[in-house]
């Protein structure tokens, strides 16, 4: 993948628009999904990936093809956001993930459960959260969240497992545990752990 | 296992590595805390699998590309522009260093008329450079010259080519043929970036704008050698 992506950057290097077109088209999703997570509102979110990807483009003639090109990308979309989100100065908006949320069928808790889950989040430091998202919603192993934050891995293992505790006791105090629980039940088997893509 | 080495456990499934857990579950039968908080993991988990998907709205990535492509297209057009002005700036320098370094007594080549040669007035005594003198002028003259022509021609090629990929459809339909840039071109050919270049050099070099303008009529000529003023 990383010869892959070298060829690709050195194609829009000398101005290649099928290259150009190619690369966005990679990577544009990504970036956009995560700017949504992180700063929880998609105008914001939609105008901070076109930043995010011109910075890209201005920046790749200084991309290290030794290292894999996604999580350098991912490494300017999370400074980008927390930029985004010192200058907005405010908390991030709950707004869009409550109208998200509330368009899921409501049979079950679960409407209330991720509303729940992402009022967690909110709570949370800036790179907590951060290493949160980009592990259990886009899937990135410890290496790569490493890499893009410029953390070592065990900095990331560390802001990971604190941002699930305070998740798991936010949840706890909120009631969203069955006071019936059972851990001897089915129910319990059957969830088991994401794993990371 | 204590409260603690059970927190590591846990951290453990919720990366997905799920191991033999029979101590894990011992400990979750007998301890309400810890039993609390794997359900909490467990909800945790039920709810970040209902994450909706996001996708990108329609047209992001067209909006995308457009703003690259605009984006390299103004960087293009200042590097055109601040060559065009260095490759001027440069010859300018050139001509006047030897303007300056030409000695004053056979600089001037007068006629016995002492009428304006192209709008040039003529010094009206008379006096002429010896053989050796006027083949070095002339060779300085002309390798400056050459050296104008060179940057010119590199700037107005590298124009074209930036230029070229920038407007693929429009060069499908027409593809006009590239000029070749001759000497100087006449003033409906002459380049755009050359035309803000000329500006750029009559603001920037005001002081020494009348000695720039002999020196450029000079290359403009091609003639090595050719009267001029004289100097006040």
């Amino acid at each position: 993948m990383s010869a892959e992506d070298a060829a690709l950057v050195k194609r829009c290097l000398r101005g290649d628009r099928d290259a150009i077109r190619s690369l966005v088209e990679r990577f544009h999703a990504d970036v956009y999904s995560l700017c949504v997570r992180l700063l929880t509102h998609r105008h914001d979110a939609e105008d901070v990936t076109q930043e995010v990807m011109l910075r890209v483009f201005r920046s790749l003639n200084r991309w290290d093809s030794n290292r894999p090109l996604k999580p350098w990308i991912i490494g300017i979309t999370v400074n980008r956001c927390r930029t985004w989100m010192a200058q907005r100065a405010n908390r991030p908006e709950l707004s869009d993930y409550l109208q998200e949320t509330a368009a899921a069928p409501a049979s079950d808790d679960s409407t209330e459960l991720l509303q729940e889950i992402h009022a967690a989040l909110l709570e949370l430091r800036p790179e907590y959260r951060e290493v949160f998202v980009l592990f259990h919603e886009k899937g990135q192993p410890y290496e790569e969240i490493a890499e893009a934050l410029g953390r070592p891995v065990g900095t990331v293992k560390t802001w990971l497992h604190r941002a699930r505790l305070e998740v798991l006791e936010r949840l706890r105090k909120r009631g969203m545990v069955p006071e019936n629980f059972n851990a001897d039940t089915d129910e319990k088997d059957s969830l088991l752990p994401m794993k990371p893509k | 296992m204590n409260c603690t080495e059970f927190e590591a456990l846990l951290q453990e499934r919720l990366d997905g590595n799920q191991r033999d857990s029979s101590t894990y579950e011992e400990h979750l039968q007998r301890c309400p805390h810890c039993s609390s908080l794997h359900q909490a993991s467990e909800q945790l988990i039920r709810g970040l699998a209902r994450l909706p998907g996001i996708s990108p709205p329609e047209g992001l990535a067209d909006r995308i590309v457009v703003q690259v492509l605009s984006e390299r297209r103004q960087k293009s057009q200042t590097h055109r522009f601040r060559m065009a002005v260095a490759s001027i700036a440069a010859a300018v320098l050139v001509a006047l260093f030897l303007g300056k370094a030409t000695p004053p007594d056979i600089r001037p080549r007068t006629t016995a008329t002492g009428e304006k040669d192209n709008g040039v007035p003529i010094a009206r005594h008379e006096q002429t450079p010896t053989v050796a003198e006027s083949i070095s002028v002339d060779e300085s003259v002309g390798e400056a010259g050459q050296a104008l022509v060179s940057l010119v021609a590199r700037t107005a090629g590298e124009t074209v080519e930036q230029s070229r990929w920038l407007l693929p459809d429009t060069l499908a339909m027409a593809n006009p043929p590239v000029p070749e840039i001759g000497f100087w071109p006449t003033a409906m050919q002459t380049p755009e970036p050359l035309r803000q270049a000329s500006k750029g050099v009559s603001k920037g070099l005001q002081p020494v704008l009348k000695s720039a303008q002999n020196a450029v009529n000079l290359f403009l000529r091609d003639l090595p050698v050719k009267p001029m003023e004289e100097e006040e």
